[in-house]
């Protein structure tokens, strides 16, 4: 029987006079690979923040394997990195990976070796760790994560600053680790890749839930468009032969229709005796759905 | 760390070569006890020898000359009132020098050291050394951000102050014991540059003077512990930290004399509980130690005093890190 690892209940904060999150109610289950997307300031930091006991909601609870949050004793099943990962510059990364090894709940035998291998800084483990690239401290933070060998990971933006093998090769690693029973709980705003490894995806916008579904589920129910190529002599009968469609003008000879199938165009102009250069399906997936909802992607400013 | 042990040496070393200085100034522009006739003791010349006898014939002649009276009863009385007077004077002099003589000496003892070194950590050297390791260690979390980092591995928030507090105060215990040992390794050289007529100190006695003192030290270490993690934990930040914990010291420096509130400031209370007044062995500090027109605060107030504001300090400090939201 599969369990929720994350449940949120009507889950709010407001800082000031302005809600951050607001009446947020999700469940996640166990072994989930889930994507929480949002524009920048939709809240999704807030609200991992207020998954892992940091932030004190003002409405609503969280729960992490049907514990209610704060739940200490359930730190040492999450791995999290929350936002940019932040470290002790004088010490090394292993030294890091010991300080924060030694803060918490006890963990396997090598878990820092085993953390660092991960990652791919076993190299670069004994140096300090100010001398650390944007990406090689991203892989830190995975490393700390991934310390106790957790059953939930929590992971905010993880792409942040690494380049696209590294991009690649954290996706590789969410998805491996998904399929291995972990439940991974990912905010970021590359939807690209979020669509990639998830099994399902919430959007949130302004503090609230807008969506939530399976990745081709939401991407179905995104509008299907096709985009017709003609002779542009041909353009104005095109439009008058599919007036009964929302159709929009993308050029002189290229014209973008909505509300048909692919047959209805074809027949219609094909009746008329227009015949197109091109037909070709637009579908605009999990990104249009994104921007539709979040009236254009970027939320007002708020608070992480 | 090993920067602030270092600077904490160089300023107590620099104080305890002073110390020396001023002592031996002290005590060699003075005769003991020595009056219009001098002993042939304090004279350093073989009691009963004849030039003992003719340097005293000479000077009660002149004395007498001085004081208008004739040699013999007259004179001899004469002589006796001021030689009382001379040993008063000495007496008092015993009560004011003798405790940093002794002081100074003890620390030409390698064990004595921890006398000044205790000291120093239970003054404004200690109050200033923890504050701003309590800035770096507790208030640099939230700067630095890590402190998101920790309280994601380790939920009880109680559990991660009480181990800051107590790292902090185990911290303080590491430099007073630094201390000690670079004035240990100046004792020597103390000993040779800087000979005090007074008598020595002994190893056995050296480290019960140190020993009393430094475990005083402990309580007020733990105090400016928990001032130092309680400011943190209220400013949330490296610099926010210090300079409150810093201006609330001051600022029980200044009031300690006040009526109504100078017996619950820290100033009296560290002072009372080290003793800063005591004269039998001059306890060489930076703090207040003057509380007129209050009196002296006594050693149980002062031990009452810091055991309340060590428990209010935490209480404080885990209420508002409980109920703080971690943002950074």
């Amino acid at each position: 029987m599969v369990s929720e690892a994350i449940r949120f209940q009507g889950l709010s904060k407001r800082f000031g006079g302005r809600a951050a999150v607001d009446g947020l109610t999700l469940s996640i289950e166990e072994g989930e690979v889930f994507g929480f997307l949002g524009p920048n300031g939709a809240g999704k930091t807030t609200t991992i923040r207020l998954l892992l006991g940091l932030l004190r909601p003002d409405n609503g609870v969280a729960f992490v394997f049907g514990d209610r949050v704060p739940c200490p004793g359930r730190l040492g099943e999450i791995g999290a990195m929350v936002e940019e990962p932040a470290f002790y510059p004088w010490l090394s990364g292993r030294r890091n990976l010991q300080v924060m090894l030694e803060s918490g709940a006890p963990a396997p035998a090598g878990a820092v070796q085993s953390a660092l291998e991960t990652v791919g800084l076993t190299e670069a483990a004994d140096r300090k760790m100010k001398t650390y690239s944007q990406g090689m401290r991203q892989r830190l933070g995975l490393a700390i994560a991934l310390l106790r060998r957790p059953r939930l990971l929590v992971l905010d933006e993880p792409a942040n600053g690494l380049d696209p093998a590294g991009i690649r090769e954290f996706r590789d690693r969410f998805r491996t680790l998904g399929d291995a029973g972990v439940t991974v709980f990912i905010s970021s705003h590359l939807l690209g890749e979020v669509e990639r490894i998830c099994d399902r995806v919430a959007i949130v916008d302004r503090g609230r839930l807008v969506a939530v579904g399976g990745v081709d589920e939401l991407g179905r129910s995104a509008s299907l468009r096709f985009r017709v190529t003609l002779r542009p002599q041909d353009l104005d009968d095109a439009v008058r032969l599919l007036s009964a469609y929302q159709v929009g003008l993308e050029s002189t000879n290229v014209i973008l229709v909505s509300g048909a199938s692919g047959r209805e165009v074809n027949e219609r102009l094909a009746r008329g005796g227009v015949f197109a250069e091109a037909l070709g399906e637009e579908r605009s997936g999990l990104e249009e759905r994104f921007l539709a909802l979040t009236e254009g992607g970027e939320g007002a400013p708020a608070p992480r | 760390m090993a920067w602030t042990a270092l600077a904490i040496v160089a300023i107590v070393g620099l104080h305890a070569w002073g110390l020396q200085r001023s002592a031996k100034s002290t005590l060699s522009g003075t005769q003991f006890g020595a009056g219009p006739i001098p002993t042939c003791q304090q004279m350093n010349l073989p009691e009963g020898s004849a030039q003992c006898r003719q340097i005293q014939d000479q000077n009660r002649r002149v004395f007498c000359a001085e004081q208008n009276v004739h040699l013999g009863p007259q004179c001899d009385q004469a002589i006796a009132q001021a030689q009382a007077q001379a040993q008063q004077g000495f007496q008092e002099f015993v009560r004011q020098e003798a405790g940093p003589a002794r002081s100074a000496k003890a620390m030409q003892n390698p064990l004595g050291g921890g006398i000044l070194a205790a000291g120093m950590m239970a003054s404004m050297v200690g109050a200033v050394a923890l504050l701003l390791l309590a800035a770096g260690h507790v208030g640099n979390e939230w700067s630095g951000k890590t402190i998101k980092q920790v309280l994601a591995q380790e939920g009880r928030r109680w559990r991660v102050l009480l181990a800051k507090l107590f790292s902090l105060w185990l911290l303080g215990i590491a430099l007073l014991l630094v201390l000690w040992g670079a004035l240990a390794i100046l004792a020597p050289i103390f000993a040779s540059a800087y000979h005090l007529p007074v008598p020595s100190v002994s190893g056995g006695s050296a480290l019960s003077l140190s020993l009393r003192v430094a475990w005083r030290a402990l309580l007020v270490l733990a105090a400016f512990a928990t001032l130092g993690t309680l400011c943190a934990v209220v400013t949330r930040n490296t610099l926010g930290s210090f300079f409150l914990a810093f201006a609330f010291v001051i600022a029980s420096q200044i009031l300690a004399p006040y009526k109504w509130i100078g017996r619950f400031t820290l100033a009296s209370h560290v002072a009372g509980w080290m003793g800063f007044h005591s004269s039998d062995l001059a306890l060489n500090h930076l703090w207040r130690d003057d509380f007129y027109p209050l009196k002296f605060p006594t050693h149980t107030a002062g031990l009452i005093g810091l055991a309340v504001t060590i428990v209010v300090f935490v209480a404080l400090a885990l209420l508002r890190l409980e109920r703080s939201d971690v943002k950074v």
